[in-house]
């Protein structure tokens, strides 16, 4: 099973992507945070594989978080969540790292197959 | 001789006469011409002083004209980033709870015969994620409206929230709202924070403070608005106080206006959220 950590501002899509997680067969829901600011603690006590992480959050961003976790826990799959194909933070985030990218309004039904290909 | 000696005299007195009279006639008219010269020379410097005030005048007019045009096109980008901001935050934060939603009605229905217990919790959500989102959306609409109009205050929306958080446990509110402040604040962003604020703090109020009253206060103090929330309630020991409790997004609020925050509490002395945010910022849209 994957362990998969969830980083977003949005309670609801906290919950929702939560849910989806937990009834995946493939996938192990390993936390929720609703942003960055303790990201390295949060690593540490979760052991995720893969992180889905947004990219707008208060205090600190998606991008930051990906700098500070491929810094130290280089292993762990990035997957960067976002409304705005055309967003250069998610070109940025790529660039420190990251390994892709998905879009909030696509379904998610093939997430889990996408994900045990990293 | 004699004779002629006096003719002579005669004849050089009246030569001499009309030579005075020749040279005073020369005179009057060098004078009148010298006249005549100065008052061109006058003339002159004032057509002179005409067209320098003219040439003045319209560089002043193309000066304010320019000057005009620059604001207004400011003015524009303004609002042309104000659009794209909200247009952004609005398809970033309501598009992930529409997501949210739609990923509950796939994870319903997937799961509709195998796990009904489950798939009714997600109906469930999806019912207060769609009512949540209803009240983010007319926040949003309200905050977009023009700030003058009475049924647009927020005074009024004040009201209504205390209404419903505060009122419906007995907690009496009281407002002391500059409504002339209130009424230019325009920019959409400090109206919405502004609401949230006072409903983040309204919330906290009618759960965990036990108080009986609460002050709202709205008003200006130099090139500052400050925005702050009293109750007088049982307050709290901030240290030992988690964020979970919606303090935290009221400073994040204060930050996104450009200002600070203050909570002053001490248990069984209530609780006073001071927010200060600058003047400029109510009106400008950037």
């Amino acid at each position: 099973m994957i362990r998969v950590a969830v980083y977003d501002d949005n309670k609801h899509r906290r919950e929702s992507l939560q849910a989806f997680i937990s009834l995946s067969s493939e996938l192990k829901h390993a936390g929720s945070f609703e942003n960055c600011a303790n990201i390295l603690q949060d690593v540490a006590a979760t052991f995720p594989d893969i992180i889905l992480m947004d990219i707008e959050m208060p205090v600190v961003n998606g991008l930051q978080g990906v700098k500070l976790v491929k810094k130290q826990y280089p292993h762990i799959k990035i997957i960067m969540q976002t409304a705005f194909d055309d967003d250069d933070k998610i070109f940025a985030a790529l660039q420190a790292g990251a390994e892709g990218y998905i879009l909030k309004q696509l379904p998610l039904f093939k997430l889990p197959k996408a994900l045990m290909k990293l | 001789m004699e004779l002629k000696s006096k003719l002579n005299w005669k004849t050089f007195r009246t030569t001499q006469i009309q030579i005075s009279g020749i040279e005073n006639a020369a005179l009057k008219k060098e004078a009148k011409v010298l006249k005549l010269s100065i008052n061109e020379i006058k003339q002159n410097r004032r057509i002179n002083n005409l067209w320098f005030a003219f040439i003045i005048l319209i560089l002043l007019l193309v000066s304010a004209g320019l000057l005009w045009y620059l604001y207004h096109q400011k003015q524009k980008l303004r609002v042309t980033n104000l659009k794209s901001k909200i247009s952004r935050d609005l398809h970033d934060d309501i598009g992930a709870s529409l997501s949210s939603i739609h990923i509950f009605g796939d994870l319903a229905t997937s799961v509709w015969d195998t796990k009904p217990q489950q798939s009714k919790e997600m109906v469930n959500k999806i019912t207060m994620q769609s009512k949540d989102l209803m009240e983010r959306m007319s926040d949003i609409v309200w905050s977009l409206k023009p700030p003058g109009d009475e049924q647009n205050s927020l005074t009024i929306k004040f009201r209504n929230f205390s209404h419903d958080f505060l009122a419906a446990r007995g907690i009496k509110t009281l407002f002391d709202i500059d409504e002339k402040l209130a009424a230019i604040i325009e920019n959409p962003l400090v109206r919405t924070n502004l609401l949230l604020i006072a409903k983040e703090a309204m919330n906290n109020i009618a759960k965990y403070s036990g108080a009986d009253q609460v002050v709202i206060s709205l008003r200006k103090e130099k090139e500052e608005v400050i925005f702050s929330i009293t109750d007088n309630g049982k307050g709290f020991d901030r240290p030992l106080t988690n964020n979970g409790n919606g303090l935290h997004n009221i400073e994040q609020r204060c930050s996104q206006l450009k200002g600070s925050c203050l909570i002053n509490t001490f248990p069984g002395k209530g609780v006073t959220i001071i927010c200060r945010f600058p003047v400029a910022i109510i009106s400008h849209t950037d």
